[in-house]
């Protein structure tokens, strides 16, 4: 795969996902064995970049067991694109040994801010929508981009609050970026629902705003429910099935873009194996209903 | 070897000896499966403490209040079982080193 | 501008200060606390789950409750400095050692001294142990002035109290208690083979000379550093051992 050029977005935003538009499953701890030996029945598995910066050890040595039975996405949670202070240079370098130990077929981050003074903030803090901020983002991005010598994809977060000092929508700060930085994005479903349930703001009209071409992968997760009436505030937590109203907006989201290559995180009350494959067969069910309507095929 | 100065051919003899049976040698990690691990032999990695250590996630977590009482701290795990002997030279007997669970 | 409304947020994440960042939400006023009140919890919880995969024993001694309540006060003296928490906690130990409501339990820190050892090892790079023979091909005349390079695994802990007993029976596996006499100092390693972590309390001797091998000393000086520690220590077995142990990577002179 040739490296792409950051500054055209036009190919490398249309390019063809690299993955066939099949649901895979985070990979995580209580699971890894059974990747590791081969047997679990998934067409593809995504790892949170940063549990694998290790130098050595049996993480190491069974992510690399992982590798050769699995295609692996590497999603990252700690760069902070959005951070003002600029990347963390020693971060970024592990980042470019894992990619280049594992050669994932995505590698993706969040649009979000975790570092400030050298401190390491354990969550994906939100970046008000700026002028700003979008050049700080869009340096980040490049910068993380050439140094990958591929291309990102950058996820939308779940958000608690809105800035009173945004100038942009999200959906036309990640349209800039797109189109500044040559990066695809990863649209995380749940994520619209929750921040358009807590920010009063309309899923379907974000689903609208967002540039289809550029989403090479979905993410679907359950989310928590916390308070009542005006307390209401759904909470990201990667706990649960996925939620009913979220199941809708992914099948708006599938007849809108198409099929897309779609994981299904669960990272509290992780379930037994079998449980979080049925949640991906419930999305790769959708993924070929869409498939077939479109009369396309999708590879296996 | 008990004298406490070290000659080059008591070294260089017991270095030999430590060679060549090395090989023969059963390793920690071997020689702890299966023995009990309360006697201080753990074939470790097992209790998966270090395996899920660090781990990063982007979820965000259920519990959004803290239990900010003024609760004096006391600690009430199995210490307070074991403690009652730190001051004392006895061993702790069995019952008493039961552990809190 | 962005820099300092990044900082206010992370005030808010790990201190819970959230007036210099109210004027910037949407919302009215209940409402900003309680949402910024997420991010607090989030950042919170989430390394207090870190500290306690890190220190299952740790807690395990003094309780859920006081574990919770001491490891948010050491996320708030050391936050995390770098965006890899398998590396967060490591000072968790000589936090202990000056946090007042752990003094009722002296061995707490060295127990997560020793806790902090085991994820040191586990985490290490890979090497390749020490190959017996090289030593064999050492003359009688130099093999005093030989140096060992120590497995990046390797990590010493001592204490004035039986940890590693300690450690023992507070694992789950553990159901048959062993009196423990808590005037008995213990010291020892901790090391990986074979993608095992593994330890062991050693003799004071075997204890000195792990201790000069690790700080560079020769085979020579260790050992007389070990027998001045202890007038039985058998330098064939120890070695012997650590050999098969992979206690080592490489000799040099």
């Amino acid at each position: 795969m040739p490296p792409p050029s950051p500054q055209d977005p036009s190919t490398s935003s249309t390019r063809p996902s690299p993955i066939p538009a099949a649901a895979g499953v985070g990979l995580r701890h209580p699971h890894i064995a059974a990747f590791a030996d081969g047997v679990a029945e998934a067409t593809w598995v995504e790892i949170h970049s940063e549990n694998f910066f290790a130098p050595g050890g049996p993480r190491m040595a069974q992510l690399d067991r992982v590798r050769k039975n699995y295609p692996i996405s590497c999603h990252g949670v700690g760069l902070s694109l959005g951070t003002a202070e600029g990347l963390d240079q020693d971060h970024l370098r592990t980042l470019c040994r894992l990619v280049d130990r594992i050669d994932p077929i995505l590698v993706s981050e969040h649009l979000s801010f975790s570092v400030v003074d050298n401190i390491y903030v354990n969550d994906l803090l939100p970046l008000p929508y700026t002028e700003e901020a979008l050049e700080v983002v869009t340096r980040n991005i490049d910068q993380t981009q050439e140094a990958l010598g591929r291309q990102i994809l950058l996820e939308n977060p779940s958000s608690y609050l809105t800035f009173t000092d945004s100038t942009f929508t999200e959906c036309a700060f990640l349209s800039a970026l797109v189109e500044r930085t040559g990066c695809g994005l990863l649209l995380d479903v749940n994520n619209i629902y929750v921040s358009a349930q807590n920010n009063g703001i309309d899923a379907v009209a974000y689903l609208d705003g967002i540039p289809g071409n550029a989403v090479q992968e979905i993410h679907l997760a359950g989310h928590t429910v916390n308070g009542a009436d005006d307390d209401r505030l759904l909470i990201d937590t990667h706990g649960d099935v996925i939620a009913d109203p979220v199941w809708t907006l992914y099948e708006k989201t599938l007849n809108k873009i198409g099929p897309r290559p779609t994981l299904i995180e669960w990272d509290t009350n992780i379930p037994e194996l079998n449980k979080l494959l049925a949640e991906a067969g419930k999305a790769q069910s959708r993924l070929d209903a869409i498939s077939d309507n479109k009369g396309s095929t999708r590879v296996a | 070897m008990s004298d406490s100065k070290l000659n080059t051919l008591t070294l260089a003899a017991a270095v030999a000896g430590a060679v060549s049976m090395a090989a023969m040698t059963i390793p920690s990690t071997a020689s702890a499966a299966g023995k009990e691990k309360c006697y201080g032999v753990s074939k470790a990695g097992e209790n998966g403490c270090a395996n899920i250590s660090g781990t990063h996630s982007c979820a965000g977590q259920s519990t959004v209040a803290f239990d900010n009482g003024e609760w004096k701290l006391v600690a009430e795990g199995s210490c307070v079982k074991m403690g009652g002997s730190l001051e004392g030279s006895e061993g702790v007997n069995e019952e008493a080193a039961m552990k809190a669970s | 501008m962005l820099h300092e409304l990044q900082r206010n947020f992370a005030s808010v994440a790990l201190k819970n200060v959230t007036a210099p960042l109210l004027p910037h939400i949407e919302g009215p006023a209940g409402s900003k606390e309680r949402r910024l009140g997420v991010y607090h919890a989030n950042t919170i919880n989430s390394l207090i789950d870190v500290l306690s995969d890190a220190y299952p024993v740790t807690q395990r001694i003094v309780g859920e409750r006081f574990f919770s309540t001491l490891a948010k006060s050491f996320i708030e003296t050391a936050p995390p400095r770098q965006p890899t928490l398998f590396r967060y906690g490591s000072s968790l130990g000589d936090f202990l050692g000056d946090f007042a409501p752990a003094q009722d339990v002296p061995y707490l820190a060295d127990i997560a001294r020793l806790e902090w050892a085991r994820i040191a090892a586990y985490f290490a790079e890979d090497y390749e142990p020490l190959n017996p023979q090289k030593l064999s091909a050492i003359g009688p005349e130099k093999i005093g002035d030989v140096c060992f390079k120590i497995a990046p695994s390797l990590h010493l802990v001592e204490s004035p109290y039986p940890i590693f007993q300690v450690w023992a029976v507070n694992q789950p596996s553990c159901n048959t208690v062993p009196a423990i006499d808590f005037t008995n100092a213990e010291q020892g390693f901790v090391s990986r083979q074979a993608n095992e972590v593994f330890q062991h309390a050693v003799t004071p001797g075997t204890f000195h000379w792990l201790r000069a091998l690790s700080d560079g000393s020769t085979l020579g000086a260790a050992t007389n550093d070990a027998m001045r520690h202890d007038q039985n220590f058998d330098l064939q077995n120890t070695l012997r051992q650590h050999l098969a142990d992979g206690t080592f990577t490489t000799i040099y002179i």
